[in-house]
Parts: C-alpha cells; sequence; structure tokens
C-alpha cells in the first residue's frame, strides 16, 4: 500500500492553493484566475477520472474494506454513513458473477443536480468539477431527487466528524467541517491536484486502478504510470455510468471485475467501510443511508 | 350582473340571517373546537421543534428515500388548493348557477390550503434558517424557484379573488350588524367594503374586476400544479421522468379538491344550519363531477401504466412489481379501489346517491389522494440508482404530528375565517340564484314539464309538427 | 495463380536469406533515425516520421515503432504512448500526433526489436507553444433563460475567473415575462376596486 498523503500535511506543506482558495474567496471575485489550476500554459485544467475495473477487485486480495473509500473518509473526514467513493458489487453482465464499480461523484458536465439547485450553491466550476457551498445549501434535496447516480449525502444529523475539523477553514472544495442540514459528496480533490498530489481514492488504490487526469493535456495517472487519455479510453472500450442518459459525466470505466490483478468473478463479497471516528464527537448520532 | 329576480322578503330576509348569523355570535363549542386544534397545533411546534434541535434526522426520510410526508403533504395541500379555481372561476365562465352558495366555501378551501401547504417546503428544509437565500441567491431554472413564484402568484390572485365578490357581503354585514357588533367587527367591515353602496358603476367595476379574475385564476392554477409536478417530473429517476406528469397532477389536484369542498359543504351545512341554500342540487352536481373525475384520474393512470409497462426500462420493472405484489400493493389497491372504483359506483346507483352517500365518496377520495401521492413519491424514491438494496421509509411520530398540525391549521384558518367573512355569498344567491325550488330534492322520475306553447301541436291532418318548438 | 505462387515464394525466399545470418549471430543491431517538425501550435497535429535501418543501413520493413513523449503529470512522469506504426519498405513508419502538453516535448521513436533485429530508438524535440484552450464539452442544447447552468457563486468565487453573480446576465426573462403579464393583471384589479371606492366617496358627496 502506498502512503496516502493527508489533508493536514498537505495544508502545512503545499498552503498555496488552498489558502488562495479560501482566502480569495471573499476578496476576489474578478480576475481571480490565479486560483483555478492551470497547466504551465495557463489553460484550465479539465479534471477526469478513469477507474480501470480490470484492476479493481474490491480489495479482496488485501482482506481489507476497499482503500479507496477508507482513505476518501480519512482525507476528507466524510461523517459516518457517507462514503463519496462507494464500491458498490454489481452483478456482471451477462454471465455469472459479479464486478467492483468504484463510484464517486461522476461530474456531470449536464449535472442535474446542478440545474435543479434553487440557490446556485451546488455549482459546476470551469474545471469541470461540481461543487457544493455547504454555507449556502438551503437542504431542500432536490439535487439528492436529480442526482441518478445515489452520490450525493445530506448531513440528517450533527455529522460525526473528529475534533480537528473544527480547526479547518471552510471552502467548498473541501467541505470541512460538515454542516447538519446540507449536502455533501466528492469534490475531485482539486485542492489536492492543484498541490501536485492524486485524489485520496487515487492515491490509496492498491492496485492503481483509479486514474485521475486532465482533459486538456489528454494526460492521466494513477501515481505511476501516465496515459494519455483518448487512447487509453479507445483502445479498452471504457464507457461512462448510464451515459445514455446524457449527463456527461467526467468520470470513465474501463471494463472488467478485477481479473488484472487475479480475482475471479465469482469471488464475491468485500469487507465493510469503517469510520475511524464515529463515537468521537459527543452529540453526534450516525444513521443509515 | 343578471337581472335581479324577484325576491321574497321572507326568504331574502332569511338568507341574510342566517349568513350573517356565524358573525353575530360564537357559542362555547366552538371555543372548544378552536382549544383542540390550537392544541394539537401545539403539539405539532413543539415537534418541530425536536425536529429544529436534532436536524432532519428524527424523520424517517434519509438518503435514499430523501423526501417523504412533508413534500407528499405539500403536494396534496396545494392540490386541494384547486377547488375554489374550479368551483368558482370555471363555473362562474359558464355560468353555471347552481354552485352561487358554496363558491365562498371553495375560495376559502384555495387561500387555506395554499397557506398551508406552503409550509411544508419550509418544514422541509434543512436549512430553514437560510430561506431567504432563495430571493438573495434564486435561480431562474430551479422548478423549486418556479414552484415558490407560481405559488406566490396564486396565492395572491386567489386572495384578490376571494376578496371580491366579498365586498358587497362586507357592507351587508357593515349596514346589518348595528351597534352590538364589537368595534373590531364594525370598523373591519366599514374598510373591508370599500365604501360598497351597490350604485350601477361599482356593480359595473366589480364585475369587471371579478371578470378579469376569473379568467386569469385559471390558467395560473393550471399552472400551478404542473410546476409542483415538475419537482419529480423534471428529474430522471425511472417513475417520475413522464411529460404527462403536469396533466396527471392538475386532474388529480381538481380531483381532490372537489372532495374537499364536498366534506366541507356537508360540515358547514350542518353546524351552521345552511340546509336551505346548500340542498341536495350542490351535492349532486359535485357528486358527478367527482364520478367525472374517477374516470379521468383512471385513464391517466391506466395510460401511464400502459406506455410505460409496456417498455419495461430498467427500473420500472421494479416499480412496478413493488406497486402491484410488493409492498405498497395494500396502498395502490385502495387507491384504485376506495379512491376510483368505489366513488365512482356510489354516483352510478340512485340509491347510494345521496348526501350521506357522495360525502362519503368524497372522504374516500380525499384519503385516496393523498395516498397517491405517497405512492409517487415513496416507490419512485424507492427505485434503486445503484446496486444497492431498497431503503424503507417509516414516517416518524415527528412527521405524524407535523401532518396532524397542518390539518388542524387548516381547520382553525377556515374555522377562524368562517367567523369574519359571511360563509355563504349572500349577494351572488340573491341575484343570480333566487329561490327557486331544489331540484334535485324532488321525486327522481319526474315527467319533465314542459311549457304548454311549447308542445308539439295536433295539427288538422292528424300529424305531428315541431315548427315554432324551441329546444 | 501461378504469378502469385511465385510471388509469395520469392519473398519467403528473400526473408531466409536475410534472416538466416542473424538467426546465426542473434538479433543484429539496428538504428531508427526520426523525423519531427520542430514547433507546432497546440491543437495542431504532427506528422512525424521514424526509420528503421539495420547495421548496413538496408531498411527494415513492417517494423512495429511506437510513438511516446516523456510527460509528467501530477507524481507520475513516464514516456506516454501517443501513436504506433508499422515501417513500410523504405523503413519509414509515418504517424500523427497529437500533444496537448506545452512546452519542449521529447518525442522517441522506439523499435522494440524482433528475433532478427534488435530493439532501437531515436529521440528528438518539438517545441510546442500556444495557450489556447482545447477541451471544451457543451452540456446539450442550451435554452435561454431555462438550462444554463451556474458556475461558481459569488461566496466562492475564487473558483471561477469573474465570477459573475447571476443577476446581471438575468437568463430568466421568460419566467419573469409571464409573472410580470399576470401580476399586472393583479394590478389592474386592484386599480379597478380604487375605482369601485373612489365611486362610493364620489356618490357620498
Amino acid at each position: 500500500m502506498r502512503k496516502v498523503i493527508g489533508r493536514r500535511a498537505l495544508l502545512r506543506s503545499g498552503m498555496a492553493a488552498g489558502a488562495l482558495a479560501v482566502g480569495g474567496s471573499l476578496a476576489a471575485s474578478q480576475g481571480s484566475k490565479a486560483q483555478a489550476a492551470g497547466t504551465s500554459g495557463g489553460r484550465l485544467r479539465r479534471w477526469a477520472m478513469v477507474i480501470d475495473l480490470r484492476k479493481c477487485d474490491g480489495c479482496q486480495s488485501i482482506s481489507q474494506p476497499p482503500q479507496c473509500t477508507e482513505a476518501c473518509i480519512q482525507g476528507h473526514f466524510a461523517p459516518e454513513p457517507m462514503q463519496w467513493i462507494q464500491v458498490y458489487e454489481s452483478p456482471l453482465e451477462g454471465q455469472a458473477g459479479t464486478q467492483f464499480v468504484p463510484t464517486p461523484c461522476q461530474h456531470c458536465q449536464n449535472a442535474p443536480c446542478v440545474n435543479v439547485c434553487p440557490v446556485g450553491a451546488t455549482f459546476a466550476t470551469p474545471e469541470g468539477t461540481v461543487l457544493i457551498d455547504q454555507m449556502r445549501c438551503i437542504g431542500c434535496r432536490l439535487c439528492m431527487e436529480a442526482c441518478m447516480y445515489d452520490r450525493r449525502f445530506f448531513n440528517w444529523g450533527t455529522p460525526a466528524q473528529p475534533p480537528q475539523t473544527l480547526f479547518l477553514e471552510y471552502s467548498p472544495e473541501h467541505q470541512d467541517p460538515a454542516i447538519r442540514g446540507t449536502v455533501m459528496k466528492c469534490d475531485f480533490c482539486p485542492d489536492m491536484a492543484r498541490a501536485g498530489r492524486l485524489p485520496y481514492c487515487a492515491q490509496a488504490c492498491p492496485h492503481g486502478a483509479i486514474y485521475y487526469g486532465d482533459l486538456e493535456e489528454d494526460l492521466a495517472t494513477n501515481g505511476s504510470e501516465v496515459v494519455k487519455i483518448s487512447r487509453f479510453l479507445a483502445e479498452n472500450n471504457a464507457y461512462r455510468l448510464k451515459e445514455d442518459l446524457g449527463t456527461k459525466p467526467r468520470v470513465h470505466y474501463i471494463p472488467g471485475h478485477g481479473e488484472a490483478v487475479g480475482r475471479m468473478p465469482t469471488t464475491t463479497g468485500r469487507k465493510a467501510t469503517t469510520w475511524p471516528w464515529q463515537k468521537t464527537i459527543g452529540g453526534a448520532l450516525p444513521w443509515q443511508r | 350582473m343578471a337581472e335581479v329576480a324577484y325576491v321574497p322578503p321572507a326568504w331574502r330576509e332569511r338568507l341574510e340571517t342566517r349568513g350573517l348569523a356565524p358573525l353575530r355570535s360564537t357559542g362555547v363549542r366552538y371555543w372548544a373546537w378552536i382549544g383542540f386544534l390550537l392544541v394539537i397545533i401545539a403539539w405539532a411546534v413543539f415537534e418541530y421543534a425536536t425536529q429544529l434541535n436534532n436536524g432532519l434526522i428524527v424523520t424517517g426520510m434519509r438518503d435514499r428515500i430523501s423526501w417523504g410526508i412533508y413534500i407528499i403533504s405539500f403536494v396534496f395541500f396545494i392540490g386541494i388548493s384547486h377547488a375554489g379555481t374550479l368551483l368558482s372561476a370555471i363555473l362562474r365562465v359558464t355560468k353555471a348557477r347552481w354552485q352561487m352558495s358554496v363558491t365562498r366555501m371553495a375560495e376559502f378551501i384555495t387561500v387555506v390550503a395554499l397557506m398551508v401547504g406552503a409550509l411544508f417546503p419550509l418544514i422541509d428544509m434543512g436549512r430553514v434558517d437560510r430561506v431567504l437565500e432563495l430571493f438573495q441567491y434564486g435561480r431562474w431554472q430551479s422548478p423549486l424557484m418556479w414552484d415558490i413564484l407560481a405559488i406566490t402568484t396564486y396565492l395572491t390572485g386567489s386572495s384578490l379573488y376571494l376578496y371580491l365578490p366579498i365586498i358587497p357581503d362586507f357592507a351587508l354585514a357593515r349596514d346589518r350588524l348595528g351597534p352590538a357588533a364589537p368595534r373590531w367587527r364594525r370598523v373591519f367591515y366599514q374598510v373591508a367594503a370599500l365604501g360598497w353602496r351597490g350604485t350601477p358603476e361599482q356593480r359595473k367595476l366589480l364585475d369587471r374586476a371579478m371578470t378579469t379574475m376569473m379568467i386569469v385564476i385559471i390558467p395560473v392554477a393550471v399552472s400551478v400544479h404542473t410546476v409542483v409536478s415538475w419537482i419529480f417530473a423534471m428529474t430522471l429517476r425511472v417513475a417520475f421522468n413522464s411529460s404527462v406528469f403536469g396533466p396527471f397532477f392538475v386532474a388529480g389536484a381538481i380531483f381532490s379538491g372537489i372532495a374537499a369542498i364536498i366534506i366541507l359543504m356537508a360540515v358547514l351545512r350542518k353546524l351552521l344550519h345552511l340546509e336551505e341554500w346548500i340542498t341536495r342540487t350542490q351535492f349532486l352536481y359535485l357528486g358527478y363531477m367527482l364520478a367525472a373525475f374517477t374516470l379521468i384520474m383512471a385513464y391517466f393512470n391506466l395510460q401511464e401504466l400502459v406506455v410505460t409497462g409496456y417498455k419495461m426500462e430498467a427500473g420500472q420493472t421494479f416499480h412496478f412489481a413493488e406497486l402491484m405484489t410488493g409492498p405498497f400493493m395494500p396502498l395502490y389497491a385502495y387507491y384504485w379501489i376506495g379512491g376510483m372504483i368505489v366513488p365512482g359506483l356510489i354516483m352510478l346507483y340512485p340509491r347510494t346517491r345521496t348526501i350521506a352517500g357522495i360525502t362519503f365518496a368524497a372522504v374516500l377520495v380525499l384519503v385516496a389522494m393523498w395516498i397517491e401521492r405517497f405512492l409517487i413519491v415513496v416507490p419512485g424514491f424507492r427505485v434503486p440508482l445503484m446496486a444497492y438494496g431498497a431503503r424503507n421509509y417509516f414516517p416518524t411520530l415527528v412527521e405524524w404530528s407535523i401532518l396532524a398540525g397542518a390539518v388542524a391549521l387548516f381547520m382553525l384558518i377556515i374555522s377562524v375565517f368562517a367567523k369574519i367573512f359571511p360563509i355563504i355569498s349572500i349577494w351572488e344567491v340573491v341575484e343570480h340564484r333566487g329561490p327557486e325550488p331544489d331540484a334535485a330534492a324532488e321525486p327522481r322520475r319526474v315527467r319533465p314539464t314542459i311549457r304548454p306553447e311549447l308542445r308539439p301541436q295536433l295539427t288538422a291532418a292528424g300529424t305531428t309538427t315541431t315548427e315554432g318548438v324551441q329546444p | 495463380m501461378k504469378r502469385l505462387a511465385l510471388a509469395i515464394l520469392s519473398a519467403l525466399a528473400a526473408t531466409a536469406i536475410v534472416a538466416a545470418p542473424a538467426a546465426a549471430a542473434g538479433p543484429a543491431p539496428t538504428r531508427v533515425r526520426i523525423a519531427v517538425p520542430p514547433s507546432i501550435k497546440l491543437g495542431e497535429g504532427a506528422g512525424v516520421q521514424a526509420q528503421v535501418l539495420d547495421a548496413s543501413g538496408a531498411p527494415v520493413a513492417g517494423a512495429l515503432v511506437t510513438f511516446t513523449a516523456e510527460l509528467g503529470f501530477l507524481e507520475a512522469t513516464n514516456d506516454v504512448v501517443l501513436a504506433d506504426a508499422r515501417t513500410d519498405k523504405a523503413g519509414v513508419a509515418s504517424a500523427d500526433i497529437d500533444l496537448r502538453t506545452d512546452g519542449s516535448i521529447k518525442v522517441t521513436a522506439r523499435f522494440a526489436g524482433d528475433a532478427e533485429h534488435a530493439a532501437s530508438s531515436a529521440s528528438a524535440a518539438i517545441q510546442v507553444g500556444g495557450s489556447s484552450q482545447l477541451y471544451a464539452q457543451g452540456a446539450g442544447v442550451k435554452l435561454p433563460g431555462f438550462n444554463e447552468a451556474p458556475t461558481a457563486p459569488g461566496t466562492s468565487a475564487a473558483l471561477l475567473p469573474g465570477a459573475a453573480s447571476l443577476w446581471p446576465r438575468f437568463s430568466g426573462w421568460p419566467v419573469a415575462l409571464v409573472l410580470m403579464i399576470v401580476w399586472s393583471i393583479y394590478g389592474s384589479v386592484v386599480v379597478v376596486l380604487f375605482r369601485v371606492t373612489a365611486s362610493a366617496r364620489r356618490s357620498a358627496q
């Protein structure tokens, strides 16, 4: 397993992007181009993800809960029932057995959630990510109804988070501290990417199944290998979830069931996700999804 | 304004006395009733406070069924608000006269149901403290914003439309209540009557205003319920992704609205002794409409079932199985039997077509229409979007209490209104209906009486001619 | 038929002749020559060519040449495969590559070798200039006033260059127009009510 660079380390060392994004939010509404992540030539990034299902065995081989989810929870301090990237085990079409599908927010380019939000609390960034401003969210949950991927999470009660979240400065890019009565979801870690790191899930995947990339440079990496996205997708029959709905997700999948890491489709089941701090905050009461 | 027919003074006196009676005196039973309602409302407020305190975790809603009783009741109350529009506006436009004695009640239902229904989205909000952001950052593209705009417009319009035909009755109250009435009443009626004297000019102006409103309120009402349906139909979920939702919800709204007005009519008729003015005619005609709408609703449901069921898009199989053989089967069966078949049968048989029978049918329909909204929302949300097991939704005590509180609030506002506004549109009954006999109360197989001059005349040649007969 | 069979036979013979010495002494060394345009603009395809020659300088036909570029992204850097092509009779493999990273890009043509030929490669740099945004994705049909997605709102304006509030663009005009019509009708009704009062005052005088 690779070492996951955590938020606190990032905040301490990198700082640049995070501080700009947070501090600049009040001051700069105009001409704040510098804050959006750019290439060396100043072009905007267009974040995307490619998940190679051939390499995903639901972490059966290491007998652990899916590491992407675990790392995401620990990195984002996600409250108890929330798995912003959730590894669904779904039946394989046309054959026996199952496949594991790690499902983050799909960051649709025609996002139903963005369209229905009455106050613009869910919004699309020029980088192509869909973020939620929990300081504005009114908790009407219209977006949860609209999301066709079940990727939105509501803080029904007081969210269970470790105490250090209280000292984090809020930004829609990392959503901490969580606010009761608002909606949360995967934010695609643009703050991490700006600081030159992969998202927690991609860092943590033991098999390098999650590629995070930029459609503008047409490059993606899983931490060890860089691929040209367009070629990688075309050569491997990539698809997107519920493509026919026209939501245009930014998350691509390469079909498979973990065969590249030696999983048989008939080996089913995975370890349950855990939340290390579920009992650490008084008053917080985890709920079921 | 129609020409005023000959009105017997005694009849008119009776009508005015009855119509103004609730404004004059209030009994102990009324205050007991108000107290009872206030207790329920206080309980609901207490439960709402727990919800504010702990968050929506106290409800049965969770991420996968993220809307519950609150949104169901929102749709339900906005639905019954269509009673007023239908009875007052559509029937006034078509110059039907039998409904004149119940228009006021129907308009009450509209205004009160809108006021109560509009509370539900607020109750449902996770951060109700940020409600003003809707004005600060509101987006025109959001179905919720359309709801807010449409309901505001409809509430304003229907309040105006409630007020217009009340002006002459306010003037009547001002003139007739006398010095015995409390001071606030006298001042209120004085101001609210706008100096109405019933002069021809005033009548012309009022007539113009009412005509404008009755025409404009119909498209507004249709738009309101269409937009309410769009908070579902604007999403891609299999159960909601349908273009029939708009008309379907409008029809359902009118259906439940008719049921609501029949029930209110039956209650107020008894309590306020209005038997002379609210007769079997009103029940019968509204019952016929109810019967017609059972067919319309059945048609909409069938066409939805056939069109989506034929194709069986992914997820639809699950949805239909849930409704027809799964956990929702009893409710779904009740919706068909209690909501459409039995009320239709009640109206079909003359023996059951009594005031009691029609009221019973209306109660069945009203309950069925709440269940129908439940069956749209909950099974619709239950269809799994990804590979997970369907989640259950059981409303909690908090949700039921708040629903009970809302129903109590609805009744409370109606009860208060009945003490302030004359519950029958007295002047309209006088002008438009007059003391005509209650046609429907007569024995059923009455041969139509035809005026002698319209009878076919036997000619000398022994042939019948219908010349000169006006249909 | 005869001629075709003859051609196949002679081809086989030719292969045998070339292969014979190589088989004896292991894979023969090869070299690759690469030709690239010195500079291109972002978004332009670059035609690149590589020639595979054996030790004697004779072209190697049918060799698979992979074109890669050394590119880094976030935590990793490696040779990213851009295209592959087989050499023709003149030993030349041609491909159009699509570079989307600006700067000086080291492009490598690599021949992986086969039974007779040893692997070899050659590199050249392409200067990629320009700053035009290449990737754009529109979302469906844009209906003015209906489905325009909001971009970053005011409070998190840091994420958006020149984040504008939603109001100046005023995309809701169709809804606003309908509302204005209805509300002005309401207004006209209220005006009529004022005239009712005014009429009462007149008749009182």
